[in-house]
């Protein structure tokens, strides 16, 4: 097992490389000069905002980075090329649609069609979902109603019942501040948690400001309306990150379901997702949280040609590492069990909790289409762990929330803290090969800082979706 | 004659006092205040949390940053939270309102309607005395509980069980420190949020 120091030190390193990719013209937050990095090998260059930088103690940043022509930051795109129902289009686009991402996820890569724009024998995301999605995001997106209203309307997605939330009871602000950067993300995370789970109601929690306490508070507001207002319970996805500090394991349960609904006779399910970073390998917190499902990110390859699938790499930012907090002592022995400690634990040993645990593609260079009119203008192509995030989430509604948490349902015959179906579909069938290939990819190439292989690694966990997690 | 009214009337009161003891003995537990680790045990895991214990008012710590305080007098509860900045946050909550994960401890704490005695076990090391109670809970609702009580110490539950919804909810109380805890666990914050104003709904549509 690597020292939890090393982990640290070498994500601090990749993470201090990459700080230097963009900065958004306009910041607050000082005005070093724009640094371009080298260019992608299929998109260009890429564009990482202030928001997604590290925002020093206390604070938290977002998880995405934009696809960029010339490495500044894209503003107002021209619209995707509009779906083609007969065939494919003739000049095949690079970035990942609705269509697309719902093929390869939801359906099977192998589909005819899991192409870029092309809808017809995609059969991408069809109506399913249940309860609420929270998505927990900091400041105000002031067009995210109308911004999820053109993402659905132009990609021909379900109406979405959508709520936003001030997460301000606690006396931080009346009103969030409008924010571009964190706009931009808002509309990812509720355009991708809505194209998974259609059905499911979108709720948009913004807190004040992205400060650790008005994050912390606004995950409890976000698990509350969902207790309070959808019985049958949900997700809350965390597309943001901050560095791990030592007082973590007393916020962990802000992150796990220990609610108990008197009207139902059981606990609300609810299971919380949180991006696993953007700066390779190196880890930070929510995400090293035993309770949440840590997503990281993989990068799509398609044949540039015809535009069809060809295989999912490790993709060099996907955060992923080894906690220096949650350790089996201070996580097992004090009852914080959860996701990590209750499966990962007996595959691994008494060693700390590892990320990630599930990835999605992140890869800006096979980024996806976001509308997000405050955020740029309208049309760009995003990518980073925060796409994964709120797409994960999306998928497990989508399946019925079967990764579970620590539920007191029927599932559980109402005796037992936990749903085996968790261990079933996200650790249990490592050990067997022929089950986890139908419900799982394995990613086995590329590298974060530490190189994807057979099983689980710290890059992609156990892989991305398939089979019957999305059933 | 003075003397048998006298001798009669004693005995009625005798009776009345009797019965008002029995009366007191069932709707009051006589257990000393304490703390206490409260394990909550399931098949794959057990999760622990602190308990403190002050008349009718439980405190139960799920984590140095997460504590709720039942308020049995006020029919309120509060949930306290401390931030890694150490700034605070209180909300308060009316019973129906509260949807965390009851404390077994607290399930008993209200008034009590009916308590039966139901044999001895040695629980957790402890020679106990079971009960089974009735309890009135702050929203009025009636909840069965088991509780074994430990005879050497001073009666304090080391394990209870309680039957609600479609479940048990079982706890094992450990690490019985037989004290008053500090006042100050029991203290409401003067400033405390409303349930109801945790958030705002700012905007709810049906997006066409």
């Amino acid at each position: 097992m690597r020292s939890p120091f090393r982990v640290l030190l070498a994500g601090t390193a990749l993470l201090s490389a990459l700080a230097v990719w963009g900065q958004e013209p306009g910041s607050t937050r000082g005005a070093p000069a724009v640094i371009r990095d080298e260019a992608t090998p299929q998109a260009g260059q890429t564009f990482m905002p202030e928001s997604s930088r590290d925002q020093g103690p206390g604070k938290v940043h977002t998880t995405y980075i934009l696809r960029s022509n010339d490495g500044n930051k894209p503003m107002g795109l021209k619209a995707p090329i509009a779906l083609f129902t007969n065939a494919p289009a003739s000049n095949i686009q690079e970035p990942e649609t609705p269509q697309s991402l719902g093929c390869l996820y939801v359906k099977s890569p192998k589909t005819d069609g899991c192409i870029p724009n092309y809808s017809a024998g995609s059969g991408g995301p069809v109506a399913a979902g249940y309860g609420a999605i929270a998505l927990v995001d900091a400041f105000d997106n002031p067009n995210a109603a109308s911004d999820l209203t053109t993402f659905d309307g132009y990609w021909g997605l379900p109406a979405a019942t959508f709520v936003k939330v001030y997460a301000n009871g606690n006396g931080s602000c009346t009103t969030p501040p409008p924010d571009p950067g964190w706009s931009l993300e808002s509309s990812m995370d509720i355009e991708y948690a809505h194209v998974f789970a259609p059905s499911a109601a979108i709720i948009l929690v913004e807190a004040c400001s992205n400060s650790w306490t008005d994050m912390l508070y606004a995950e409890q507001v976000a698990f509350n309306y969902i207790v309070t207002n959808y019985p049958v319970g949900g997700q809350v996805s965390n597309s943001w990150l901050g560095g791990e500090f030592s007082g973590q394991i007393a916020d962990d349960p802000l992150f796990a379901d220990f609610t108990y609904n008197w009207a139902t006779g059981y606990s609300t399910p609810i299971l919380a997702f949180a991006s696993s970073g953007d700066g390779g390998f190196g880890v930070g917190y929510p995400s090293t949280s035993p309770w949440v499902i840590s997503s990281g990110g993989t990068t799509i390859n398609r044949n540039s040609a015809t535009g069809k699938y060809r295989n999912e790499y490790c993709w060099g930012g996907s955060g992923g590492g080894t906690s220096s907090v949650e350790t089996y002592t201070s996580v097992w022995s004090g009852g914080n069990t959860g996701p990590w400690a209750d499966f990962q634990y007996p595959i691994f040993g008494q060693g700390s909790r590892a990320t990630p645990d599930l990835s999605f593609d992140a890869d800006p260079a096979s980024g996806a289409w976001v509308y997000s009119q405050y955020g740029m203008g309208g049309w760009g192509v995003v990518g980073g762990t925060s796409l994964a995030a709120p797409s994960l989430a999306g998928i497990v509604n989508r399946a019925g929330n079967k990764l579970g948490s620590v539920f007191l349902t029927a599932a559980t015959g109402g005796s037992d803290w936990f749903s085996t179906w968790e261990n079933n579909l996200l650790y249990s069938q490592l050990a067997t090969a022929k089950t986890y290939a139908a419900n799982f990819f394995d990613v086995v190439k590329g590298s974060n800082g530490v190189a994807a292989t057979t099983s689980w690694d710290y890059c992609t966990g156990v892989g991305t979706p398939r089979g019957i997690l999305n059933k | 004659m003075l003397t048998r009214n006298l001798f009669r009337g004693l005995f009625v009161g005798w009776i009345a006092l009797s019965q008002g003891g029995l009366m007191f003995a069932q709707q009051n537990w006589n257990f000393p205040d304490f703390s206490a680790t409260q394990v909550f045990v399931s098949r794959k895991a057990e999760m622990a949390m602190k308990v403190f214990r002050s008349g009718s008012t439980v405190r139960v710590e799920r984590s140095a940053a997460i504590s709720t305080l039942y308020v049995t007098a006020s029919k309120t509860v509060y949930n306290l939270t401390t931030y890694p900045d150490n700034s605070h946050q209180c909300v308060s909550m009316k019973p129906e309102q509260a949807r965390m994960l009851p404390s077994p401890l607290q399930l008993i704490q209200g008034r009590i309607v009916s308590r039966k005695s139901a044999g001895t076990e040695v629980v957790e090391g402890h020679a106990a005395h079971i009960e089974d109670v009735e309890v009135e809970q702050l929203d009025g609702k009636t909840i069965h509980s088991r509780v074994w009580l430990s005879d050497d110490q001073q009666g304090i539950p080391v394990q209870i069980e309680s039957y609600v919804g479609n479940f048990t909810l079982r706890a094992v109380y450990r690490d019985i420190v037989v004290a008053a805890p500090d006042a100050s666990l029991f203290r409401v914050p003067d400033r405390c949020t409303p349930f109801e104003k945790m958030g705002q709904v700012a905007e709810s549509h049906v997006l066409k």
